[in-house]
């Protein structure tokens, strides 16, 4: 679904993401993790075409400017933007007219209702509390029911109700196969809905991970995740060396590549 | 997608409307910044037409009031091509980069819908010239000329920031056409400054009304682009339309055409530079609504996040001391060149400007004598007191907004002084070389102790005037106990403004007795030329000035201190 080859983004000579090169298959429930200014947040905005970055980014084997391709995908920012002057009920119609969607509102009566908009449809952006601008945020982003669907830091700023209905949400968007990636700092957002993760520090992918692997092994993620970012590498990459490869990759059935 | 496009546009406009009938009091507030507006608009209808037996005179004025429209245009535009050049003129609001750049849309449509939609505001964007909609009808405008160059002045806001998102486009394409494009504009925009000047000082032999009729007359300034399309249109309801007047407005409407059809052409991948403004544009918003003195502390943190720390430690200095020494090094890492030498350059360079031209334009003279030694006192007195109103705007702020400072166990009548000393001293060290040359250039021969006294007296009113500044703001900090609230920010700026405000105002009374008389043979000069007798006069009264000053600045710190000792 997703394939990433050689994806480099640097600010002058802070480089954000450096070299990265990963394939996300179809149908599949990936975690972004990394501590905090690991690259996860730019990766994915490199990803959307939002910024510049020179490699290669195929989505469902379109070019991620194409428009194919950003027919398919969906988006949660982290930080969530709204339409201060558009209600809760006009920023969807928005989203359905400019995705040309068709049958859209019984689907969003029901995601209205289940994060518990529905009472606040007539509502404006502006004035939405944070959990609401984030409920509507994700709402936005899922209506147009993508194929590959980014969320970056999906829970902060949700009520316990709300965190609930959006966990089962990514469960029932990942049944109906939907390839989710999901970006956080917080190893325990998805509990046991993850088929793979991709670890993030400084820039670099530091390994990508299968959760038949961990659960081979006895491994919980977090004791997985603090010894990959944690040791040094063997090798240190020197400034002119760019990544090829994430350092290490661990699939299920015992075998590290 | 145009669909879209036209939905978002109609409800954000519906809803604007209905919110502010839910919220009578920003609709009070509006209307309230509304009214004057109304009303210049209802006198326009009402104001009569200059006599028709001054047509003549009237017919030159127009012409000098275009050729200033022109100048005002220039000048505005320039900086705003330049800018867009480098940042992108496109603003776009937060939400777009979630729902339109990430949606199935082509980015030259958002393009499209984002300069579409800024048309509307950007065309307000002129209508401060209806506030010379008086003196214009007065001039010979009518009613529909004035609202046309406000107009077309909005209008040209559109055209250029089209034009430099084209430019914009075309340096990402080629980063080297980037010295191409600033080389030919700044070459375009010299070589029409040297034609003005040449033609009014040359050709025409003066500077007054006929002179810029004719200049304006010059086919290129009436073709020139944008800027003297617009002029010529507006001459052209006034006069009859030409064939300039004819072509100035057709011009004016292809360009903006063909330049956004050529950016949509253009593949432009712009989105990465606008993300950044919108973000910049969303931040600036978001602190100035936390207050200035967050303000000030969120641009002092962006200034120094790129700084590399050459050499550590404050070095000198014990109890509050230290804070003397600790403001002067985080001013040393601000910035490579020391403030005062800074402004002392400044100084001098408008010093050297007025003596050039003093020098180039020897048939001039009557104007520059008004004269060299007052008018050149004046310029260089207001330029240092505004540059030491920004000066002392920043630092006793910062520090009287931080809780820490309330806690430091020293005197606190030292701790404020020390706090200000800094700048203080780069007053002193601004004004005092350049007030000498001034000084020196009037009167050395005359009477080296007269030019001597002056200088210093001088250079203590303006340094006295920092103390009146920051003795402001402790008043301010006093009865407010923090900078937070629109109204203590406003006073404030109102507070450090009027320190300043006497010398304001002899400069601009002086600047408007010129201008107020088109014809510039006979001057009545403001202030008498300066001898040394006067030269002592004056140096007493200013010693005087500044020792009142120095007083109210006493008693601040005192004040200060109080403050200190009571907390925020």
């Amino acid at each position: 679904m997703l394939k990433v080859k050689g994806l480099t983004k640097a600010y002058g000579k802070v480089i954000a993401n450096n070299n990265l090169s990963f394939e996300i298959p179809a149908q599949s429930v990936n975690l972004l993790l990394g501590p905090n200014g690991a690259g996860k947040s730019t990766l994915i905005m490199c990803i959307l075409g939002l910024l510049r970055c020179s490699g290669d980014v195929t989505i469902a084997g379109h070019d991620k400017a194409s428009i194919e391709a950003k027919r398919i995908v969906g988006y949660m920012p982290e930080i969530p933007q709204l339409y201060p002057l558009l209600t809760v009920a006009e920023h969807l119609e928005f989203v359905s007219r400019i995705y040309r969607l068709e049958d859209w509102q019984r689907r969003a009566e029901e995601l209205l209702e289940r994060f518990d908009l529905k009472d606040k449809k007539h509502k404006l952006g502006a004035q939405l509390s944070k959990g609401m601008q984030q409920k509507l945020s994700l709402i936005s982003a899922v209506i147009a029911q993508p194929k590959l669907l980014l969320v970056d830091e999906p829970l902060i700023g949700l009520d316990p109700p709300a965190i609930r209905e959006a966990k089962k949400l990514f469960h029932e968007l990942a049944e109906a196969g939907t390839t989710l990636v999901i970006s956080t700092h917080i190893l325990d957002t998805m509990g046991d809905l993850w088929d793979r993760s991709l670890i993030m520090q400084d820039g670099y992918l530091k390994a990508i991970v299968e959760r038949d692997y961990l659960d081979a092994r006895g491994l919980s993620l977090d004791e997985f995740f603090l010894e990959v970012t944690n040791k040094k590498a063997e090798a240190e990459p020197a400034e002119e060396q760019l990544q090829t490869a994430p350092e290490k990759e661990y699939r299920g059935g015992g075998s590290d590549v | 997608m145009f669909s879209a496009f036209f939905y978002l546009c109609q409800r954000s406009f519906i809803n604007r409307i209905k919110k502010a009938f839910q919220e009578p009091k920003q609709m009070l507030a509006q209307l309230i910044i509304l009214v004057p507006f109304v009303l210049i608009i209802a006198s326009l209808f009402t104001r009569p037409s200059a006599p028709a037996a001054n047509q003549g005179a009237l017919v030159l004025k127009q012409g000098a009031f275009l050729l200033a429209y022109f100048m005002l245009q220039l000048v505005f535009f320039s900086g705003l091509f330049i800018n867009g050049l480098f940042k992108t003129s496109m603003t776009f609001q937060p939400a777009d980069i979630t729902f339109l750049f990430t949606a199935p849309v082509q980015s030259q449509s958002n393009l499209i819908f984002g300069f579409l939609r800024s048309l509307p505001a950007t065309l307000l964007g002129g209508f401060f010239i209806l506030y010379q909609a008086g003196n214009l009808m007065r001039s010979g405008f009518t009613l529909s000329s004035v609202i046309i160059a406000a107009l077309f002045f909005g209008w040209n806001i559109f055209v250029t920031g089209s034009l430099a998102m084209l430019s914009f486009a075309q340096v990402k394409k080629r980063p080297r056409s980037l010295a191409l494009i600033l080389g030919l504009f700044v070459l375009l925009i010299v070589g029409l400054l040297l034609f003005i000047l040449g033609r009014l000082f040359w050709t025409f032999q003066g500077f007054n009304l006929e002179s810029l009729n004719r200049l304006f007359e010059e086919p290129l300034i009436r073709l020139f682009p944008l800027l003297g399309w617009s002029s010529s249109v507006i001459y052209g309801l006034l006069n009859g339309f030409d064939l300039y007047a004819f072509a100035g407005l057709i011009l004016s409407l292809l360009c903006p055409l063909l330049a956004l059809f050529l950016l949509y052409r253009t593949r432009l991948d712009y989105y990465e530079e606008a993300i950044a403004m919108t973000r910049s544009r969303q931040e600036s918003e978001q602190v100035s609504k936390q207050g200035f003195a967050e303000s000030l502390r969120i641009q002092q943190k962006k200034k120094a996040s790129s700084k590399a720390i050459k050499t550590e430690g404050i070095g000198r200095g014990y109890g509050a001391k230290t804070q003397y020494y600790r403001l002067l090094l985080e001013e040393r890492r601000l910035a490579k060149l020391p403030i005062w030498l800074k402004r002392q350059a400044f100084s001098l360079i408008l010093l050297v400007a007025y003596s050039v031209l003093y020098l180039l334009f020897p048939e001039q003279r009557e104007l520059f004598n008004f004269g060299l030694k007052n008018f050149g006192f004046l310029i260089l007195l207001t330029a240092l007191s505004l540059l030491q109103l920004i000066n002392s705007s920043s630092t006793l702020v910062l520090e009287l907004n931080q809780a820490q400072f309330y806690l430091l166990p020293v005197k606190s009548s030292s701790l404020i002084f020390y706090s200000i000393l800094p700048a203080l001293r780069n007053a002193l060290l601004s004004s005092l070389p350049a007030l000498t040359v001034l000084t020196g250039l009037a009167l050395w021969r005359q009477s080296p102790l007269a030019a001597v006294s002056l200088a210093f007296s001088l250079s203590f009113a303006v340094l006295s005037l920092n103390g009146l500044g920051f003795g402001l703001q402790v008043i301010i900090f006093y009865i407010f106990g923090e900078l937070k609230s629109s109204l203590s920010n406003l006073l404030l700026v109102l507070a450090q403004l009027s320190s300043i405000l006497p010398i304001i105002i002899l400069t601009v009374s002086s600047l408007v007795k010129i201008l107020s008389q088109f014809e510039l043979h006979d001057l009545n000069y403001a202030l008498q030329s300066i001898s040394p007798s006067s030269a002592y006069t004056i140096a007493f009264k200013f010693l005087l000035l500044a020792l009142v000053q120095s007083l109210f600045f006493g008693l601040t710190i005192s004040l200060g201190a109080r403050l200190l000792r009571r907390g925020r």
